[in-house]
Order: C-alpha cells, then structure tokens, then sequence
C-alpha cells in the first residue's frame, strides 16, 4: 500500500492529465504544458510560505531529450542570507554537458544544465552583510539562466582584473582543484593528464601552479595540442598512435580527466610503479577490461575524486572545502592563471537548441564555451515575475500540429514583416491579353490593381469574352492576333491561352516586338519553352512566366527568415496538393466562362496536376531556397477514363546541395482538399501550408527558439497584380524580372524529367532533359 | 598454485608458480632466486605470505577498524592470519572501511566496490587469471571515492628478513594434485611434474 501522499500524487497528476487532455494537449505538448504548470505553481507556492515576491528570467532547459531551449523561469526574491544574481555568463563544460544531454551512462536526466555561472548582484536580502548589490560574483552551482537567488555564502567576490567570463568557471576551479589535492604532488614532481577538454586543461594548469611537472597530455587526438601546449604540456601523445612511448613515460602521477570509460587503462599504462592515478572524470559507461593486474603488480593506487567526494571529506573532517577550492581558484586566475583559451566563445542563450546541437554532433574540437546572458534584452534577463502571471499555455508552439507560439516580441520582428511588393513601382507598363477565358479575368483585375499596369487591348477567339474583359477592365477588343500585335498601345503580351499555345504566341509576340508575359508553364513542352526564350532573346524582349505565388506574403517572409538563416544549411522540401477536380474542370472548362477540354488532352495541356499545380511549388522551392534540382524520379498516372494526362503523381527529388525532395500529387482523390507544403534545413523548418509558422533553433531578431512560431496577421495581397506590377517595373529600369525566362526553363526541365522518369522508371537529370531540349 | 587461481570452468587456464631444481620460484616474468634452506613448499609459501603482508601494508594509517577479506586460498589465509580480529568475511563485514582481495574474481571486486564504506579502499592482491574485468567505475569509485591499491606482484622482490615464517608449517593447507583425480579440498596445491610440465588444473 503506498503511502498517502504517494496516492495523493498520483490523483494529482492523473487529474492534471485529464484535463490537459480535454484542453488538446498532447505528446510533447502536453507533458511541457505540465511541466510549466509545476514550475508555476512550485515557484508561487514558495513565494506565497516565504512571503516574498518572484522574478521573472529565462533558462536554458533541456525539455527532452536532445532537446534544448530557452524558457522562462521564475525565481524567488531573496530572503534572509540571500542575494539575486544578474547572471552574466554561465560556463559550460562540454565533456560533461554533452553526455548529460546525450543522456549517456553514469548520467541523470537534467531539465535545466549548467553548474557554474558568474555575474552581479541585484538585490541583497536580509542580514546579507558580506555583499552589495552590483558586486561581482562568481555562483558555483548556478545553472544556465539569466537569474538566480542564491544563498549569499555560496557566492565569492571576483577579484579586480578577473573577467567574468573566467570566474564563471568556478565550479570546474572546484572540481579540479580538489582533484590537485588529492594527487598530493610533491614540488616539480611529473604529472600527465589523459583528456583534452577544459577539465584536463584546467587539471593541467591548477597542478603546474601547484608545483607539479606537466610532461604530457594524452588525448584521441591532436585537435587540441596548442591548449595542452599552453598549459605547459612539454608532450602530446595520442591513443593509439603513440602507445609505445605513452607505456615508457612511468609517470608518478596520472590524471584521468577524460571522462572515458576506457582511458584509465591508458592512464595505467602511463604510471609508474608506486604511481597514482586520480579520476577527476566522470566515466560515461563501463571500462571493458580493467587491468586490474597491472595495478596490482604496479603497486598503483587509483584514486576516485569526483567533487562530491568533498562531502565525504566534509563529514570525516567536518572541514568545507569547496568555498577554500573556489577562492584558491579565483586567486589563481587574479596572479594570471591564463583561461582565456578555455572560458570559448560566448553563445547567445537563443541559440542553445542549435549550440547543443552541434555539440552533441562532435565534441572533439571544443574545449570551453559559455552563455553569454547579456545579449538578451535587459527587460527579459530580469523582470518583476507577477504571482499572478499565468504560465502562457495556449499556443507554446511545443506540437507540430498544435496552434503556433505568437511571440510578443514578432510584432517588431524585422524578419517578420512584409514588404508591399507595389511599393516602389515605376513606369506604366500597357498590356495586351491573349486569351479571355478564366485566367484571363483574373489577369485583367490584377493590371488595374497594379498602379503601373494598364490593360490597353485583348483578343480571343470567342469574341463575347473579349468584349466582356474590355468592358469591366478597360481596353480595346482586337479582331486578331496580328491586330493586337501591331497596336502602338502595347507594350507586353499576356498570355492566357491553353498551353500549347504558349510558344506560338509567345514567338510572334516577341517578334512584333512585345515583351511577353505568359501564364505558368512556360510551355506544354519543354522545346517550345527554349523556343520562346530563344525568341524573346533574338528580339531583345523580356519573357517572363506568371508565378504568382512568390508574392504571397508567407513567401515573401519565407524568403527572409530562410535568407536569415532560420532553416540554416538547407536540406529538403516536401509538397502535397491533392484535390477532388469535377469532370466539368476537364471537360466544362473549369467556370464554365469558356467552355474547352483542353487541360484532359495530353498534347495540348502537357499533362496533369505536375505541370498545371505543382509547378507552382516548384518554382517557389528553387526561388525561396536556392536548392537546384539535381536528379528526379517520379511515378505519375491517368486514373479517371475522361483524361488523358495523369492526375496522380509522386515525385523524388535530389538537389544540387544534397538535400531531398518529395512533391506529390493528385486531382481525382475524392473528397480531398489537401496542401502540405514544407521547407527545412539543419537549424528550422517552415510550413507554408496549410498554415504558415516556422520553427528555427536561429535566434532571429530575439523571437523565441525552437518552437513553432506564427508567421502572424498577414496582409491580403493581390499576389498577380504584384507579379505585374514588378514586371512593369523591371522593364522601366531596365533590368531583369523577378521570373526569368530561365527560371521558367528550370522549373519546365524538373517537369519534363519526372514524366521522362515516370515513363521510363528511371532516375532522370534536369541537366540532361535540358541538353536534349536544344532548340 | 593458490586455490582462488582455479578457473571457474573445466578448460581455463591456470597460473602457476614454479620452483625449480635449483630452488628458484618463478611467476609470470618474476623470478625469486634459490632461498637458502627452504624447500620447495616454504618458498612458495613464503612467496604468498609476502604478498599477503604486502596487501596489509597497502591498507591507509591509521588502520581502518573491519578489513573485509575476500578469498580461501592461501593468501587469503594469510591475510587474515595477519589481520587478526579485524578480518571479516561475507556479510559481517557490514560496509567496511577496507577491503583486500584475494580473488581476482571480476564479481567479487565489483561486489566490493559496492560494499566499501564511503572513501573506503580496495587492495588488490588477487591473480585475475585471465579473467575480465567489465567495471563501472562512475557510481563507485569515481562518485563515492574509493581508492583501490595494488599489492603488487607475487614475485616482486626477494622476501625481506621478517618474512622467513619460520616455525609455520605450510603443510596443514597444502595439498598435492595428481593428474586425472578429483581436487581435494585444499587453500594450495603442489604439482609435481617430471620433465617438460604441462600443468593442468
């Protein structure tokens, strides 16, 4: 029968759950909605039994595992004996973070890291005498937060002329400090260190200064000679290529500070007979095959010294050494103990999922690092906590799926804020439309929104549709082609006709003279694309191909949180576009305002749902990432009897940078409504659809890290009458247009090949399908 | 060859001291040179007495109260002999401040690293006799410091003037082996051999 307060427990949580549950919460979400509710209630609990008020600050917290962010905490104010720290730098000790993060053996699960910090006084509680606020302190024990109250004699002033960067190791100054101790070396006796990392080298350099001889440094490898080196080290030797002469260095002392399971044989085989070896390591896993021989025949004592050893020295001695292993520490650094080389770069707090990250990745380059609490906004290190501030549960951004954070801070995030892509239009652009048909009411509407378009003439074959669009949108009804084309009123071409009239069009615009703007594709071939292009360059036109999408708002921020390096090195994209299409789409001619079958038959559209939908994806992957397609596979299908072209597809792809893409499709999936568009790289990931919202481990103009943010309210913008309007704009200066005719070509090569693949099951090169597509 | 030496399974090797003609003992790479006027039996077991005097001088001053002392074999003995009331065994150890083991047995080193006191100390004097030992150091050797010490070798150097054991006789815990016949219940044993050896346990 478990104890009362056990079932208590339980009844609590198993409630909490519950209602959790009903409020939507799951997975992830749900335990850190748990988790912030604990901490909300545990830190107003104590402030309400110690009648004291709370302060607000952000910790760094490892929220799963290999799952690191910032998060806000709430500390209390201090009582008696206590002072709040403004915390300025807090060390981080790779070796030992990265297996607690890793979670490897021989380590406990954390929620927030960190175990040595060192900043200023802030507020100074009760009977505190030995300190005033904006002392500099060092705060052994600390964890990585911008705020801490802590016990007043737990804190040591930092001596003049020690930065705080270095006194924010104190913690490592205690552990190695009585690790030095209990090597009880005698003056100038040689000493060697196995392990590399800021342990070691602190090890090193805390044993010369207490008279020892540094005669090596053994590590896996040479990557950080120049800090053994400077710490006096007169030799490296490397595991497994130096073997020989790490056995004949008999060293009276060894110290183990690598924190591998197996080093200690090396640290055996390097001692002398009568030699100790200290284990200042913490060994993360089993020593397969301890020579248990060889130190008996060596007489060697192996000494463990982990600094909770100190507790055991304090109830056999009653003696505390930790405050006497941390001041001896600071001293150290004051009579100019170098650290520098191991205090490492200091990382932006934001940036820890990313931080640990690439520590988890390799650990074997970086010696120290420390978060550098002072590139947060003064306001956020420290602010009044509020006992009545409740914990923000509702759209954490924890779930993939769950409701986006709406960070306070996004309403003046630069990256976050759209352009008006009519903003700085320029010229006045007269444009003549071929083709009246759907698309083509759309075109006309978009040309009187844009401020430096004007629809001047239009043509169609069905003379009824034309005179309609002259009517609500301005312009003459031409006869022909060849009248409209002749008309001095006209500087560019639309074309909005059925694909397979994109070339033809399109080269005799360009031959009369007419810049030409064409509905997306280019063509229904990739050969009459060239063709066009090849057309417009001969006559010294500009071609353009109507992709509106880029000008979508979620786009065009898209574009800047990748260009500022929220997705980091890009790795992938994925598209779904699924839809339920009638039959009146393929044989009604989709409104109905003109009746046509042409997107069924394959030699006048192309093909299906690839060339007609996806093609917008595609270009709008190439333009917002960069990413080239490099190879394509691809399986399409006709599944409906009344098309010819296919109305499913799956394609694969492979960029140029290495990334993958998949880009799948469907027309004839009942009942569908389906879009699922998503970008990612190494650092974040955007979703454009079906919702927009990022999440990046980048701290991007101090939004909130790894967690799904919401893009937040965007305009409505007429995403075609921005796409003329820069066209117009781009032809007044000069220069070229957003869409070129090659972007176009790029996009119709990735078409071409996933159908050649598809056709012939194989694996095809846009590069290749270009090169067989000369004109 | 000392009792703990025995592999736990038929087919394992066992080490061996040897003493020749001349009266040499020789271990592994170690070598005693002929004693003067010991015979075969009291210079080996004047060899493991040494030892075990050396695996009691590991131990920390001031002395630590209990020694637990693991083992049956002739060391083993040894030890306890010399450590007299402050030898324990098994469960009555409770959490010694110290531990000499005589095994080299991997189980029974890592069930003494559990069983030390806080800051306790280990003495190896145990021939692991090509058995592995797979040890987490972290929870108690690193965690707790312990502080585990080599006795050192069974041949390290010829036995000092105080080591005679004259007037003991080794007799009462040696027994001899004969090939092919079942071991008898012994802390050491004697194999005689003729010719080229080929010592079996």
């Amino acid at each position: 029968m478990p104890p009362m307060h056990e079932v208590l427990r339980r009844q609590l949580e198993s409630g909490v759950s519950r209602v959790f549950d009903a409020l939507g919460y799951s997975g992830r979400g749900a335990s850190e909605a748990k988790r912030d509710t604990w901490w909300w209630l545990t830190a107003r609990a104590q402030a309400v039994k110690s009648l004291r008020g709370l302060i607000g600050g952000w910790a760094v917290a490892w929220t799963g595992s290999g799952y690191a962010e910032l998060v806000p905490i709430d500390v209390l104010r201090p009582g008696p004996g206590e002072v709040t720290i403004r915390i300025e730098a807090s060390a981080v000790s790779p070796g030992t973070e990265r297996a607690h993060y890793l979670r490897l053996p021989n380590t406990a699960p954390l929620w927030i890291p960190g175990y040595s910090a060192s900043g200023t006084v802030d507020a100074v509680g009760p009977d505190v005498d030995s300190l005033r606020v904006g002392d500099r302190v060092a705060a052994p024990g600390v964890r990585h937060a911008s705020v801490a109250t802590v016990p007043a004699a737990d804190l040591h002033r930092i001596p003049d002329g020690v930065s705080l960067e270095a006194a924010a190791l104190v913690q490592l100054g205690v552990i190695c400090g009585q690790g030095v101790d209990k090597c009880r070396l005698a003056s100038g006796e040689p000493f060697g260190v196995v392990g590399s990392g800021v342990v070691g080298a602190l090890m090193q350099r805390l044993a010369t200064a207490a008279g020892g001889d540094p005669v090596a440094v053994i590590a896996g490898s040479r990557s950080k000679e120049g800090i053994a080196r400077r710490g006096g080290a007169a030799n490296l030797l490397v595991v497994g290529e130096d073997d020989r002469q790490i056995a004949a260095l008999r060293l009276p002392v060894v110290i183990d500070a690598s924190g591998s399971p197996e080093a200690v044989n090396v640290a055996i085989a390097a001692a002398d007979v009568d030699g100790r070896i200290v284990l200042i390591g913490s060994p993360r896993g089993t020593t397969r095959g301890l020579a248990v021989n060889q130190i008996r025949e060596k007489r060697l004592r192996l000494i463990g010294a982990h600094v909770k050893t100190l507790e055991i020295e304090t109830r056999r001695t009653g003696v505390e050494r930790d405050r006497l292993h941390a001041e001896r520490f600071l001293e150290a650094l004051a009579a100019g103990m170098p650290v520098a080389d191991l205090v490492g770069p200091g990382i932006d707090p934001r940036d820890a999922p990313a931080f640990y990250r690439k520590l988890a990745a390799d650990d074997s380059r970086m010696v120290g690092a420390h978060f550098d609490w002072s590139r947060l906004e003064p306001s956020a290190r420290l602010s009044n906590g509020g006992l009545l501030r409740f914990p923000n549960l509702l759209g954490r951004g924890v779930d993939a799926d769950g409701p986006p954070l709406r960070d306070p801070r996004s309403q003046a995030a630069e990256v976050l804020t759209v352009e008006d892509p009519l903003a700085d239009a320029e010229g006045n652009l007269r444009i003549g439309i071929l083709g009246c048909g759907d698309i083509a009411a759309s075109n006309a509407a978009a040309a009187t929104a844009a401020p430096n378009v004007s629809l001047t003439a239009c043509y169609d074959p069905d003379h009824r549709l034309a005179a309609d669009l002259a009517d609500r949108f301005g312009g003459v009804v031409c006869p022909t082609v060849e009248a409209l084309l002749v008309r001095a009123d006209v500087d560019a071409v639309l074309l909005c006709v059925p694909h397979h009239l994109h070339a033809p069009l399109a080269i005799e615009a360009a031959r009369a003279g007419k810049h030409v703007a064409v509905e997306k594709p280019p063509a229904n071939q990739l050969a009459g694309a060239r063709a066009m292009i090849s057309a417009a360059e001969e006559a010294g036109v500009v071609l353009s191909v109507c992709f509106p999408d880029r000008y979508e708002p979620r786009a065009l921020i898209a574009r800047r949180l990748i260009d500022g390096g929220a997705l980091g090195e890009l790795a992938g994209a994925t598209v779904k576009f699924f839809r339920d299409k009638s039959p009146a789409y393929w044989r009604g001619g989709f409104s109905g305002r003109s009746r046509s079958d042409w997107r069924r038959r394959q030699d006048q559209a192309g093909g299906g749902v690839l060339i007609m939908n996806l093609s917008h994806y595609l270009d709008l992957v190439r333009h917002l990432t960069g990413m080239e397609v490099e190879a394509v596979g691809a399986f399409a299908a006709s599944t409906e009897e009344t098309t010819e072209v296919e109305d499913v597809v799956s394609v694969s792809l492979r960029f140029a940078n290495g990334g993958v893409g998949t880009v799948s499709g469907g027309s004839a999936v009942r009942g569908a409504e389906i879009s699922e568009f998503r970008l990612w790289g190494k650092d974040g990931q955007i979703a454009l659809e079906p919702d927009a919202r990022f999440f990046t481990l980048r701290p991007l103009d101090g939004l909130r890290t790894a967690r799904w943010q919401s893009f937040g309210k965007l305009p409505q913008v007429s995403t075609r009458a921005a796409y003329l309007s820069r066209l117009a704009t781009a032809i007044a200066r000069g220069v070229k247009p957003d869409v070129t005719g090659d972007d176009a070509l790029a996009v119709q090569a990735v078409i071409e090949a996933a159908y050649q693949a598809s056709r012939t099951a194989s694996v095809v090169r846009p590069s290749q399908v270009l090169a067989g597509a000369a004109p | 060859m000392d009792a703990e030496w025995l592999g736990a399974t038929q087919g394992d090797e066992v080490p061996v001291m040897t003493v020749d003609p001349e009266g040499a003992l020789r271990f592994g790479r170690h070598t005693w040179s002929a004693l003067a006027g010991a015979d075969a039996d009291r210079a080996a077991y004047l060899a493991f007495s040494t030892l075990a005097r050396r695996a009691v001088d590991a131990l920390p001053e001031p002395g630590p109260g209990v020694v637990g002392v693991t083992g049956t074999g002739i060391v083993a003995a040894e030890v306890r002999r010399l450590l007299g009331a402050a030898a324990a065994s098994g469960p009555e150890a409770g959490r010694p401040e110290a531990v000499i083991d005589t095994t080299g047995d991997p189980d029974a080193i890592a069930d003494a690293t559990r069983r030390l006191a806080d800051g306790g100390v280990l003495v190896l004097a145990g021939e692991s006799a090509g058995r592995r030992t797979d040890i987490n150091l972290y929870p108690n050797v690193h965690v707790r410091g312990l502080w585990v010490v080599g006795a050192g070798p069974l041949l390290s150097q010829s036995p000092a003037a105080g080591d005679s054991n004259e007037g003991r006789d080794p007799g009462d815990s040696l027994a001899a082996v004969s090939f092919g016949k079942p071991l008898p219940s012994a802390k050491w044993y004697r194999i005689e051999t003729s010719g080229a050896a080929e010592c079996v346990g």
